[in-house]
């Protein structure tokens, strides 16, 4: 219990939101110990028969069941060990949103290959200007490419205009998959330096291999499982 | 899957310390990515996708998928056979639509 109020507490502003269920049996001395315990987060007791138990399948106590901002149970069935890294997972996922409808493809991929958006506002020219910097250096290409799925779009048109952008000069803006405007940066007279930091600043953060791997190993453990590791690249 | 596996992807190029924990884990073999690999509890590799005839990668040819099956047979706990038919009945369904 201290560790799931810690939980609360660490991520509550970043929207994770607890809920406890007690078992039906014992359910009347539940109050008493929230209390006592000084738990500050909701807890609901199940219904007699064993409803929410039998809806959600629990087969140990605790166990966790993960829903994410759009309300789908993402991870069940989870213990201790692996109860934090999925909520940070599940957190530094983009909120939903209405995308504009020219979007939705590009936001797709991106929810597929965790990447941004990028969308380059302006003329083909502009659009030309911007990829021949980004060709001048291949480790930025390959950057832009990974970390970006891009859209093009004329500046003026329904595109701007869902997302707000008013510039009338070319202008690259970067978006989470969700459509959630981050950061813009107008294209003319944009040089290499100033393209790494607004790529860098804006891309998906980065999990640590090694994080990943430990927790895996860790919930394996737990859970008497096995560990399938895919290695993968952009490309 | 997910009643023996915890399955993980790590990206050798965009996840930190990626291309370290890919060099830990495959050593000095070769085939190219992608590549999987099964390890127990205490991250000791039981069986790759290294099948005899090299790195199977996505499986999607039938010897590709069989040997995906072996991996599964050589390392689950609590999948039976039929399970591991089961899984290699969908794995099967897809393939057949990557393959040209």
């Amino acid at each position: 219990m201290p560790g799931l109020k810690d939980l609360a507490a660490r991520y509550g502003d970043q929207g994770l939101v607890l809920i406890g269920v007690h078992t039906a049996n014992g359910g009347e001395r539940m109050a008493a110990f929230v209390e006592e315990q000084g738990i500050d987060y909701p807890v609901a007791i199940d219904r007699p028969g064993k409803l929410t138990v039998g809806a959600f399948a629990v087969d140990s106590f605790p166990d966790y069941y993960v829903v994410d901002r759009a309300g789908k149970v993402r991870v069940a069935d989870l213990q201790n060990g692996a109860l934090e890294a999925t909520v940070q997972a599940l957190l530094a996922e983009p909120a939903p949103s209405t995308l504009p409808a020219e979007l939705t493809e590009a936001a797709e991929r991106a929810v597929r290959k965790d990447k941004r958006l990028l969308v380059l506002f302006g003329s083909d020219g502009d659009r030309a200007a911007f990829n021949k910097v980004s060709r001048l250096d291949r480790a930025l290409r390959r950057e832009i490419s990974n970390e970006y799925e891009a859209v093009s779009a004329p500046l003026g048109g329904s595109l701007a205009a869902a997302l707000g952008v008013t510039a009338t000069e070319a202008t690259a803006l970067a978006l989470d998959a969700g459509g959630l405007p981050l950061g813009s940066i107008a294209m003319d007279g944009l040089d290499r330096e100033r393209m790494w930091a607004f790529a860098r600043e804006h891309k998906v953060a980065s999990a640590d291999a090694e994080v990943i791997l430990a927790g895996a190993l860790a919930q394996a453990t737990q859970q008497k499982k096995r560990v399938l590791v895919h290695l993968g690249a952009p490309w | 899957m997910e009643r023996d596996y915890v399955t993980i992807k790590i990206d050798v190029e965009r996840n930190a310390n990626g291309a370290a924990v890919a060099k830990r884990l495959r050593g000095e073999r070769s085939g190219g990515i992608p590549w999987m690999v099964i390890l127990d509890a205490d991250g000791k590799e039981l069986v790759s996708s290294d099948a005899p005839t090299g790195n199977i990668g996505c499986p999607v040819q039938p010897e590709e998928v069989a040997w995906f099956g072996e991996m599964v047979q050589r390392s689950s706990i609590r999948l039976g056979d039929d399970d591991v038919a089961g899984i290699l009945v969908e794995l099967e369904a897809y393939a057949k639509t990557q393959r040209r």
